[in-house]
């Protein structure tokens, strides 16, 4: 593979990330709306709400000190990098790709998350004050939910590249083991707790539900309007990487051709539509958990993923 | 393909086991473990049919109409009926899950002599699950959540038969068991009926 396939291929799915982000976000909202027999927003919606706040003027709190205006860029800074180096649309490393493994993209994830945290420090709301304490303190429980998950990965593939685990998964015949499905299975509760679905964080004019949410709401106009992207785009690379890595690794563009690339984006759409479709499932039948069972939640995820490793060792309930 | 569908009814049947470990109401309780019943019978049936032993797949339907029916429909009725039931034992569930997570890998070392004479992995799951459920009758205060432990450990040995043994002694056991099961239930519920949840706590010193 020729570097400038290599980037090509980076420049694809950095821009089916930008694009098509607030997409997804509006497809689960119409959906949740009709399934709640609700008429609901379009599904451009929030495209037509990120123009807007780009047009809004910016409100600045007093005295929160320069870092409040750095976060927002940091973080989608961070998001336009991750789409370099993780399988979105293609199954060959991009052009940063050998640079950083799963746990630099773990690394560049926490940075977003660091600097939007410090970014509410200052700014005296109530209301950042506890979605940003809340989010750390219950970050601190996902995190080895993730490095157990990368365990995983590690003893399946020898490696910690997310490449790799897709070609292993797909070609050597591991998508049935008990490692797989329960790793997979921890990861799923892992993406609804990152990406504030239902168990987790209610949306909406509640703001006793939110988390993560609750750390943006100082921010006013384009800072505002980035923040919300960065966040749309942190759950459709998290739901990538879910699909591509985890879930359903087939389907993926194998060159940069124009023809594989058309098709590795439309086969992303529609196995994205398909997971949307689960946490509509997940949201409409679930109840928010009180906040204090969002660990026992986060110890079950732990759970399963330590299963997933330990089933690699048990490796033997056959005749 | 036989192999990775045993394992990971082998691993569904471990989570059966902690989830039973943390639960605290009744009624699910009794779901989950007539859920890992009918794994195990499902497990029995697997194992009876890849090696062409009649009754072992005679055993799996006796296992899931025993175990996966006709028990947990006794229990449920009686906790619809009794009030007793209905209280829920409140315990903090991440500990719990940490607990059982220590005493799995604690099982696992235990398995390695057993593994160096017999130099067969397969009964390291059943093992495992006989810990787990153990722990669940330990750290339960309530007589229905302890014989719903009791439940899970039979269906541990029968596992455990099954993985490591040939066939006649299996039977016998399981029958032995559920007698001893049925006894345990008659009493224990005849007796919590009548003078209220036992009170297990003032047997500790």
């Amino acid at each position: 593979m020729n570097p400038e396939d290599r980037i090509l291929i980076g420049l694809v799915q950095v821009t089916v990330v930008l694009l098509l982000s607030p997409l997804m976000v509006g497809i689960l909202k119409k959906i949740e709306a009709r399934i709640e027999s609700r008429k609901g927003i379009s599904i451009f919606q929030p495209y037509y709400d990120l123009a807007k706040f780009f047009r809004k003027e910016t409100l600045i709190p007093e005295g929160v000190g320069p870092f409040f205006v750095i976060a927002p860029f940091v973080a989608f800074g961070a998001m336009l990098t991750l789409p370099w180096m993780l399988p979105i649309v293609g199954n060959f490393p991009s052009w940063l790709a050998p640079t950083v493994d799963f746990f630099g993209g773990t690394f560049i994830f926490g940075l977003a998350a660091m600097a939007s945290i410090l970014a509410t420090e200052r700014t005296g709301s109530y209301y950042t004050g506890i979605g940003a304490t809340r989010s750390v303190n219950f970050g601190a429980f996902a995190e080895p939910v993730l490095i157990m998950v990368f365990f995983g990965v590690a003893i399946i593939t020898g490696t910690n590249n997310p490449f790799l685990m897709n070609h292993r998964i797909t070609a050597e015949g591991w998508y049935l083991s008990p490692t797989h499905i329960l790793i997979t299975a921890a990861f799923f509760m892992l993406l609804l707790f990152d990406t504030g679905k239902l168990p987790i964080e209610s949306h909406g004019s509640n703001e006793l539900g939110m988390l993560d949410q609750a750390k943006g709401l100082e921010y006013t106009g384009p800072l505002y309007a980035l923040n919300t992207w960065a966040g749309y785009m942190k759950s459709f690379i998290l739901m990538a990487v879910f699909l591509n890595v985890f879930a359903v690794p087939w389907g993926l563009a194998t060159s940069a051709s124009l023809v594989e690339i058309a098709r590795g984006i439309a086969t992303l759409f529609l196995k994205m539509l398909g997971l949307i479709l689960a946490f509509v499932v997940v949201e409409e039948t679930l109840a928010k958990i009180r906040l204090f069972r969002i660990i026992d939640y986060l110890s079950a995820s732990f759970l399963l993923a330590i299963m997933g490793v330990i089933s690699f060792l048990l490796g033997g309930g056959a005749p | 393909m036989i192999n990775e569908i045993l394992n990971l009814l082998g691993s569904v049947v471990l989570l059966t086991a902690f989830f039973m470990l943390t639960e605290s109401y009744m009624h699910s309780l009794i779901d989950a473990v007539a859920f890992q019943s009918v794994l195990i019978g499902l497990i029995i049936g697997i194992v009876g049919w890849e090696k062409g032993i009649p009754e072992l797949v005679i055993l799996a339907g006796i296992t899931v109409a025993f175990r996966a029916l006709l028990i947990p429909w006794l229990l449920q009725r009686d906790v619809r009926k009794e009030r007793i039931w209905r209280g829920r034992e409140i315990k903090t569930t991440h500990h719990a899950i940490v607990l059982g997570l220590i005493v799995a890998v604690l099982a696992y070392f235990l398995y390695l002599p057993i593994y160096r004479a017999i130099s067969k992995w397969n009964g390291v799951i059943a093992f495992v699950l006989l810990f787990l459920s153990m722990l669940i009758i330990t750290s339960r205060r309530n007589a229905l959540a302890q014989i719903v432990g009791y439940l899970s450990e039979e269906n541990a040995l029968l596992y455990l038969a099954v993985m490591l043994s040939p066939m006649p002694m299996v039977l016998e056991f399981g029958i032995l068991l559920d007698m001893i099961a049925f006894v345990l239930l008659a009493v224990v519920l005849g007796a919590e009926k009548r003078y209220g949840p036992l009170e297990v706590e003032e047997l500790v010193g």
